[in-house]
């Protein structure tokens, strides 16, 4: 798969999880319908050892984008499916969102329900920069130059470990942090086990 | 000698991840401070943080991310399934300077749905 021709319907799992969310958020813009489904993705490879969506997770310019979904609003969507693509006219700006109209095809399941769940919970509401950064986090072992370029998108144990919210923490201060800096150091550690227990209180 | 292993204090076992450790069971705690401490040790004795054979099942590499830290290479490390270490060498000095430890826990409504389903038990006593 990947990108959809004009007037091509999503896959059914795919369209049953972008309807979910919308369930759960109202419409999504654009940023939220390409994105999200990937976090989904992620989450599902942890706890069910499997993704739910068969979507396409490219690197693209301003993070991580399910292609097909992308394509299917740059079409505006199609006849048969359970979607409404709504394009908005703000003074010179536009912007597009999707809204569910219908029933999709297919159904998911009560796991696969709970991590949509999740995701639309923990990461519905995050503005489109947010989600752009986020999406890049997880995918850290690309080098910037790899952003634009439409590569895979990790879809495993790293990328679900990165979701943590010391992780996301550390990438959003990297850029102000100088490891350098020898008075930031501590001293060295000389025996591990009882730095840690010091440190820790373990 | 011994390669100097040197926290990073701005980031190195902050607030976030002692309130992530701290979600975990009493079992899971100690398991990760045992990796945590056994990969110090191996830090503490390796010729490179990335290269040297028996750090391999750290899984080490190389953290490019989306901004350029000057003056330094990071590397990050796996631990568990879910915990990583990100650490911080230079080309011209022998210090490897720990930047930080992450965890992230399972979220416990995707625990109880999968136990209802009776999916997974093994993995989520």
């Amino acid at each position: 798969m990947g990108k959809l021709a004009k007037g091509e319907r999503l896959s059914p799992k795919l369209e049953a999880v972008l309807a979910r969310l919308c369930q759960k958020l109202g419409a999504l813009t654009t940023t939220r319908a390409v994105k999200l489904p990937y976090l989904v993705d992620v989450v599902a490879t942890h706890y069910l050892g499997r993704p739910i969506t068969d979507g396409t997770h490219q690197t693209w310019d301003r993070g991580v984008v399910t292609n097909e979904v992308w394509s299917y609003i740059q079409n505006g969507g199609d006849i048969q499916g359970p979607f409404d693509v709504i394009r908005h006219r703000l003074n010179e700006e536009s912007s597009t969102q999707i809204s569910l109209s219908g029933v999709p095809d297919d159904e998911l399941s009560p796991e696969e329900e709970t991590i949509v769940d999740l995701v639309a919970d923990n990461y519905g509401e995050l503005d489109a920069k947010s989600l752009g950064r986020l999406t890049k986090t997880l995918n850290t072992h690309f080098d910037k130059r790899m952003w634009g370029k439409n590569q895979r998108a990790a879809v495993n144990e790293d990328a679900y470990a990165r979701l943590s919210e010391g992780y996301q923490a550390f990438a959003n201060r990297l850029q102000h942090l100088d490891f350098a800096d020898e008075k930031a150091w501590g001293e060295p550690i000389d025996d591990p086990h009882e730095y840690l227990r010091r440190k820790l209180g373990g | 000698m011994d390669r100097p292993i040197i926290p990073y204090e701005p980031t190195w076992l902050d607030r976030v991840f002692k309130k992530e450790l701290n979600s975990l069971a009493g079992r899971e705690q100690e398991s990760c401070l045992e990796r945590l401490a056994e990969l110090l040790t191996d830090l503490k004795s390796c010729k490179h943080p990335i290269q040297d054979s028996f750090l391999q099942k750290w899984r080490p590499t190389s953290y490019k991310g989306v901004t350029n830290v000057l003056g330094g290479h990071l590397v990050e490390y796996r631990l568990t399934q879910t915990m990583r270490v990100i650490a911080c060498y230079f080309d011209q000095r022998d210090d490897v300077v720990l930047v930080t430890a992450t965890i992230k826990h399972d979220h416990e409504r995707m625990k109880r749905v999968l136990r209802d389903h009776g999916r997974f038990l093994s993995q989520y006593p």
